[in-house]
């Protein structure tokens, strides 16, 4: 498992480097770059434009701009913000803990959902249980995120008056008030992720239930918590891993619209907003983010599932 | 075997049935409707008796096995009539939790499919010391230490390192090995193997059942071997079972099943094995095929393919099971008829 752990681990770094150029390429071949919208538009005189190149760097040769990239960005130096000034890093720090607070209480949200269901579904294939899961399934692909997300606000928010609508509280602040706000936003995330994970997991644990080892679990007279529980569900969660795993991307793109929705200060608002600034650095910063998280999360997926698959770390 | 009607004691001594089924019916649903698979079995298994079950795929072998211990999922199954009675207690009365104590403990089952037939996320030390676990209620160590003795009882070499094994590195001899290990771990009075070699090489095939026979000698258990493979039930069985079509056509002694055999479908098995050569699988001389499943015929079930069949006689009413010199037999014309066994 340690040489499984240490060879996947090495595996990161050629993707990170890889992911870096993309993401540089990408944020290069953006139309209209940062300087004219410095110098106020298109209408600015050559010669303003020409200045502000310069001291952003941007006349530089791209190769050039790209090693200076990653260098700054491996120390943690990701430039500073064209429309505000600021330190991208200070930036990301800022607004990097309320879309992690978002996805992790989604994800969360997500098992707690499908896991119970998918379950009892597989155990009583065509009862109640199964045609709530194929429900959720449908619904959380069907309804829109936002639309979902509105209804959340009209009823627990304006109607019931329950939760909060809008904004957001740090954790360290007041961990119950961290809570309460992402509360909304995170059933949102959570059920558009708990469709596929529903689906997927009922799937994989009736066909697991149908396996000769559990016959040979249930002809030894183990209990059906132990036989479920400890055995067909183990095996049947390798593929809900790999679900998951490829759920992450998805789940920031699904955070962009609900941070608009919610008005929490995210790193999604915080796309939004740069591309529409053109602040090409603070982009490059949040893309370069978000670019790490599924890397990273790609790397515990894989983890999981050899913990799972005692066959996988032998390969 | 004559029906009496003494009561079973609970420890029954050599001789005594261990495992009784009477007028066991069972129907499937593979879809919608259900479908007769199991008609009016009676079987009984004598203390430290070999049983062997044979019949063409399909005929209901591993349905009854799963049946005698309340295996088969009550969602898709329905008994229509029957008792099954083990150490005189009725299995198909008992509560689940009853049944799951006395599944592993009392009653050992191994499959036919050694491959898949252990968790592949567990090392297989771990899955028999849970089930050891599970009826014994001892300490890990003491679980682990019964592991390795039991990996030895069924010979498998270097034990300790096998135990941490996980089932993919092992080969199907050995999982198979592994499998018995489980099913005997709590010394069941009973061991019910589906087809137990038929999925390995003839080498392996051989080991296994010399293993079986041995530990059925040590451990004084009787065993209900299901096999379509009639050579390997002559040479390890007492006593033989026919089934066909979801019927006991035909019980008795080994000896004389084979030199005379009572029903024209036993008849037909024993002439389809080549001799002196490797049995077949295939059932190659009989012609035409089983009646497809829930199918019940007017008369015998098997009359439609049967060359002794007789139009208005064995077409017309549902046969029971009689008394012969060597066991019983589902067939009117068995008085009349003389059949011919294996070997000419
Ligand atoms: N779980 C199930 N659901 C529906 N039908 C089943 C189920 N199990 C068995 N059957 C059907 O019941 C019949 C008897 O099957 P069974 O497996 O008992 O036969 P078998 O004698 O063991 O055959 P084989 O030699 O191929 O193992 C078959 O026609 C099969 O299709
Ligand atoms: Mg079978």
């Amino acid at each position: 498992m340690l040489t499984f752990t240490i060879r996947r681990l090495l595996t990161l770094v050629p993707q990170l480097l890889v992911a870096a150029l993309v993401v540089f390429v990408l944020t290069s071949l953006l139309p209209g770059d940062a300087a004219i919208a410095r110098a106020g538009g298109e209408s600015a005189t050559p010669e303003l434009i020409a200045q502000y190149r310069a001291q952003l760097g941007l006349d530089k040769p791209l190769v050039e701009r790209f090693i200076d990239f990653v260098v700054h960005a491996a120390t943690g130096d990701l430039g500073i913000s064209f429309s505000t000034s600021e330190p991208v890093s200070d930036i990301l720090l800022r607004k990097v803990p309320v879309t992690l607070s978002l996805v992790l209480l989604g994800f969360i949200f997500a098992i707690l959902i499908a896991l119970p269901l998918a379950t009892i579904a597989a155990l009583h294939p065509r009862g109640i249980a199964d045609r709530i899961s194929l429900a959720v399934a449908t619904s959380g692909i069907a309804i829109p995120n936002f639309w979902f997300a509105i209804l959340l606000v009209l009823l627990f928010s304006l109607t019931l008056r329950w939760l909060p609508a809008t904004s957001y509280v740090p954790f360290s602040t007041d961990p119950l008030q961290w809570f309460l706000h992402l509360l909304l936003p995170a059933i949102t995330l959570g059920h558009a992720l708990a469709a596929e994970l529903t689906r997927q997991l009922r799937a994989s644990l009736g066909d697991h239930l149908r396996r000769d080892y559990v016959r040979t679990m249930r002809s030894a007279g183990l209990s059906e918590i132990s036989v479920v529980g400890k055995h067909a569900l183990r095996s049947a969660l390798g593929p809900a891993v790999t679900t998951l795993g490829l759920q992450v991307p998805i789940a920031i793109g699904t955070c962009v619209v609900i941070e608009a929705v919610f008005d929490l200060p995210g790193i999604g608002s915080q796309m939004v907003q740069a591309v529409f600034s053109r602040d090409i650095q603070v982009l490059q910063g949040v893309i370069l983010f978000t670019v790490l998280l599924v890397v990273v999360a790609s790397f515990l997926t894989d983890l999981a599932y050899a913990l799972i698959n005692p066959k996988v770390r032998v390969q | 075997m004559t029906r009496n009607s003494r009561e079973e004691s609970a420890a029954p001594t050599r001789g005594d049935a261990l495992l009784r089924v009477e007028g066991f019916s069972l129907d499937l649903a593979p879809g919608r409707e259900y479908l007769s698979v199991l008609n009016d079995i009676d079987l009984e298994v004598r203390s430290g008796e070999v049983v062997g079950l044979v019949g063409e795929s399909g005929s209901g072998k591993s349905t009854l096995a799963m049946s005698l211990m309340g295996l088969v999922p009550k969602r898709i199954s329905r008994q229509r009539s029957g008792r099954i009675l083990f150490n005189g207690v009725d299995v198909t009365a008992l509560r689940e939790r009853d049944l799951r104590a006395i599944r592993g403990r009392d009653v050992g089952m191994i499959f036919q499919e050694p491959m898949t037939a252990l968790d592949p996320a567990y090392r297989v030390g771990d899955q028999v010391a849970e089930v050891i676990r599970r009826h014994r209620g001892v300490s890990r160590a003491e679980a682990r230490a019964q592991v390795i003795e039991d990996f030895r009882l069924v010979e498998i070499s270097d034990p300790e390192r096998r135990a941490d094994a996980y089932p993919h590195e092992l080969s199907g001899g050995l999982r198979q090995r592994v499998c018995i290990a489980m099913a005997i771990a709590c010394r069941p009075s009973l061991l019910i193997a589906d087809e137990p070699t038929t999925a390995l090489d003839v080498t392996t095939q051989a080991q296994i059942l010399e293993l079986l026979r041995r530990l059925r000698a040590e451990m004084d258990m009787s065993i209900v071997l299901i096999s379509h493979d009639l050579a390997v039930i002559a040479e390890f069985c007492d006593r033989v079972l026919v089934m066909y079509a979801g019927q006991i056509m035909e019980q008795a002694m080994i000896d004389p099943f084979f030199v005379r055999p009572r029903h024209p479908y036993a008849s037909a098995l024993l002439q389809a094995l080549p001799e002196n050569q490797p049995p077949l699988n295939e059932l190659s001389v009989l012609p035409g095929s089983p009646p497809p499943l829930g199918y019940v015929a007017p008369g015998c079930r098997f009359a439609n393919r049967c060359e002794f069949a007789q139009a208005g006689r064995c077409d017309t009413h549902a046969v029971s099971l009689s008394p012969t010199d060597a066991g019983e037999v589902r067939c009117i014309r068995a008085d009349e008829l003389v059949l011919e066994g294996a070997g000419q």
